[in-house]
């Protein structure tokens, strides 16, 4: 075989322009090329369109069960409506991230975002959303939302999206097990943790499946509720933080007493779901909208033998974590009040009763966010009784328990890292300082506040 | 038009398009790295000079992802080449015909899957409570291990999969190179008395060498760029055991903090430490190949 001597120079160069090629894609964020993708299609469309006569509005989406459903309706509303509708899905961090990139610089490319509790007071705060009551149909019975969904998409007393769905905590047990072992359904934190004791016999049984994977949006999502109902919160009055406090410790070290009694100690939502789907844990305190796959029988063996509670309460009372999606207006996208109009018209359309109810029919019916939607008797029908009850009862106490604030990601991430650190550690029976940790994300949400 | 004209006529439009996607992200990235601009807040951009640069050496969490970045691009270069070398030799030796471009098609299947894909398919594998791993170790007594949840295993457990997907595709390639190392050179060094393990140390590998270090320089490069796999299994956790310098930089620039200036410093420090590193394993092995 003819050897090959490669030129060191000319072989740099190529590694050169590939190396750069590669470390800038995977990397460098790219920040103004970004929104470049949908610009030919979407930016040009709605100028295209209006010599046409039509207006065109382009929404930034995720996939998901229910929006393939309405998507298959959409021809339905462009008819009636005379408005061209483009959904442009992403997923959810990407979703975000184009949304976020799109209202900073201004590109306007998109005329509805898909929004949540994560980013809301980014775009709030930031004014890269319209009111979102100027718009919605006057007749589209706004007022039919769930209250604590309005509030968590509202920046003061102003709404600035419309709720679409939205997850909210609940327990979910083994009614089997319970009523085997005779054990009453827990109402507190206490009768809880002692029920995931009696039942924890691994690796054929854990008591429990606790979300540890580090997050704002992860473990320190789980976490958030125990530091309300122990009382504590994340940020004083003034908007300092302080969940450093007493009250703060005690909810983590109950934390950690449930990572121990779980599979592993940075488990994701869906290693959580699938130990349970499979029968692997004995009560889990959830995401209701988990219910559609725990209740469907090619995805789960536990089907037929669970129970539904609302979430225990604390020393401090009771509250279930909520996380809403929704649908507001872009400043940057839409330059005229037609486009405005047309977007909430879209809006008005997508979260309707009569669209929330025939998504119910359709097997979808946790992805609503109106009130009687869940008190129908579609939905009574569409689930078991137990659950809808619960639904309703957690529904009652809930409360978004992060702070609403631009840099609430940046701070919840931080100290997620630190969360799964000492759940690693309380997992693996190590020593942990659970102080020095709190104190160390405290220092560190400071210096970001500027506090 | 001359045979010169002709080629410049037709050569230089993608040319200039190669050279326009390969430097204007970068020109833009470095100009951006030279700028305070935060996605979180829509206020104007200043000009901050190398302030970005300067931070990055008294951030703890960088250095870790410096560091970390390393033993990722020792680990799965360094299994990969490892591996497949062990493999190609067996598989040259003992196959032949149709099974031996059986063997080569199966070693190249896991290459050919999604990364995200096989992540999340090992991510079930490795997944606490339900692993099949972990039942397969059981069934020699062995206690359930936490892959990806012990801060001292998680980042073995992550490469072991760039490893899997690797090293068979190393392996398929070098065992390519070998069937076209001409007869007569095996029989040369059979006739001088070298058994099978010193033809293929003394005599193979070093004829196929020349071709074979591009290829690894090419899982090299490939090595530091680590977001997919860690992205799916531990999101860089359990705290920060696994968080690659790119993982980083996605959380300051778009995952949570919006510092978009500040990731683009730290992936333009990443690229010349690219170039950095190229360079001088290059010249190494030029001085080795002497």
């Amino acid at each position: 075989m003819e050897e090959h001597k490669l030129n060191r120079r000319e072989f740099l160069k190529l590694v050169t322009v590939a190396g750069t090629g590669l470390a800038v894609a995977s990397c460098v964020p790219a920040a103004p090329a970004a929104p470049a993708a949908p610009a030919a299609s979407a930016a040009t469309a709605p100028a295209a369109d209006a010599a046409a006569g039509q207006i065109t509005v382009n929404v930034i989406s995720q996939p998901r069960p229910e929006w393939e459903f309405m998507e298959k309706a959409l021809p339905e509303f462009e008819e009636q409506s005379g408005i061209k509708v483009v959904l442009h899905y992403f997923a959810e961090l990407e979703r975000r991230s184009k949304s976020r990139l799109d209202a900073s610089t201004g590109a306007g490319q998109y005329q509805v975002y898909y929004v949540d509790e994560a980013n809301i007071a980014e775009f709030t705060a930031n004014k890269w959303l319209l009111p979102i009551k100027d718009y919605y149909p006057t007749d589209g019975d706004f007022a039919g939302f769930s209250a604590p969904l309005v509030k968590v998409l509202s920046f003061g007393d102003i709404p600035y999206a419309a709720p679409m769905t939205f997850e909210g905590d609940m327990v979910f047990y083994r009614k089997d097990l319970f009523e085997a072992e005779k054990v009453a359904v827990p109402t507190n934190l206490d009768e809880y943790l002692a029920a995931a004791k009696q039942f924890h016999k691994p690796p054929e049984m854990y008591g429990t499946g606790t979300r540890g994977l580090r997050g704002s949006g992860m473990n320190v999502w789980r976490f958030s509720p125990y530091l309300l109902r122990y009382g504590g919160d994340w940020l004083d009055a003034d908007g300092v933080p302080i969940f450093n406090s007493p009250e703060a410790v005690q909810a983590t070290n109950y934390y950690l007493e449930l990572i121990k009694l779980s599979p592993g100690p940075t488990m994701s939502w869906s290693d959580v779901m699938d130990n349970f789907a499979t029968g692997k844990e004995a009560i889990v305190d959830f995401a209701n909208l988990k219910a559609d796959t725990l209740l469907n029988k090619e995805k789960s063996v536990v089907v037929d033998k669970m129970g539904y509670a609302k979430p225990p309460a604390g020393p401090a009372g009771n509250v279930s974590n909520i996380a809403v999606h929704g649908l507001g207006i872009s400043v940057a996208g839409t330059k005229t009040d037609e486009e405005r109009v047309a977007a909430g018209k879209f809006i008005g359309w997508f979260t309707s009763a009569e669209s929330e109810l025939s998504k119910v029919k359709s097997g979808n019916g946790l992805t609503n966010a109106r009130t009687a939607t869940f008190a129908s008797p579609e939905f009574a029908a569409a689930y078991p009784p137990e659950f809808a009850a619960a639904q309703l009862e957690f529904m009652a106490i809930q409360r978004l328990c992060i702070p609403q604030i631009p840099e609430w990601p940046e701070i919840g991430d931080y100290f997620g890292i630190k969360l799964e650190e000492l759940s690693t550690q309380a997992f693996n029976g190590q020593a942990v300082d659970v102080q020095a940790a709190l104190d160390d994300s405290v220092a560190y949400a400071k210096q970001v506040l500027g506090k | 038009m001359t045979r010169k004209q002709f080629m410049l006529v037709f050569l230089a439009p993608p040319v200039a398009i190669l050279l326009f996607l390969a430097f204007y992200p970068l020109f833009n990235a470095f100009a951006i790295s030279l700028q305070d601009w935060d996605l979180r807040h829509s206020v104007p951009r200043t000009f901050v000079g190398f302030d970005n640069y300067v931070k990055l050496f008294s951030d703890a969490r960088f250095l870790n992802a410096l560091k970390i970045s390393f033993f990722w691009l020792v680990l799965t270069l360094g299994g990969s080449v490892l591996i497949g070398m062990i493999l190609a030799p067996i598989i040259h030796h003992f196959t032949r015909g149709r099974f031996r471009q059986l063997c080569l098609f199966v070693f190249v299947i896991p290459v050919i899957l999604p990364r995200v894909g096989a992540a999340y398919m090992w991510r079930l594998m490795y997944s606490p409570g339900i692993s099949i791993l972990n039942y397969l170790l059981s069934l020699v007594g062995i206690k359930p291990v936490n892959w990806l949840s012990d801060p001292r295993i998680a980042l073995y457990s992550v490469a072991i999969i760039d490893v899997w997907q690797w090293a068979f595709l190393i392996a398929a390639l070098l065992v390519i190179l070998l069937d076209d190392v001409p007869r007569e050179t095996i029989e040369a060094g059979l006739m001088d008395g070298a058994n099978t393990l010193q033809t293929y140390l003394y005599i193979l590998f070093p004829v196929i060498m020349p071709v074979s270090i591009p290829i690894f320089f090419i899982k090299m490069m490939e090595s530091l760029r680590s977001f997919d796999f860690i992205f799916v299994l531990t999101a860089g956790g359990p705290g920060t055991a696994t968080e690659t310098l790119d993982m980083y930089a996605y959380w300051q620039g778009i995952g949570s903090a919006g510092r978009v200036s500040y990731a683009s410093a730290m992936s333009i420090f990443m690229m010349i430490l690219t170039i950095i590193l190229v360079n001088s394993t290059w010249k190494t092995v030029e001085k080795w190949q002497r």
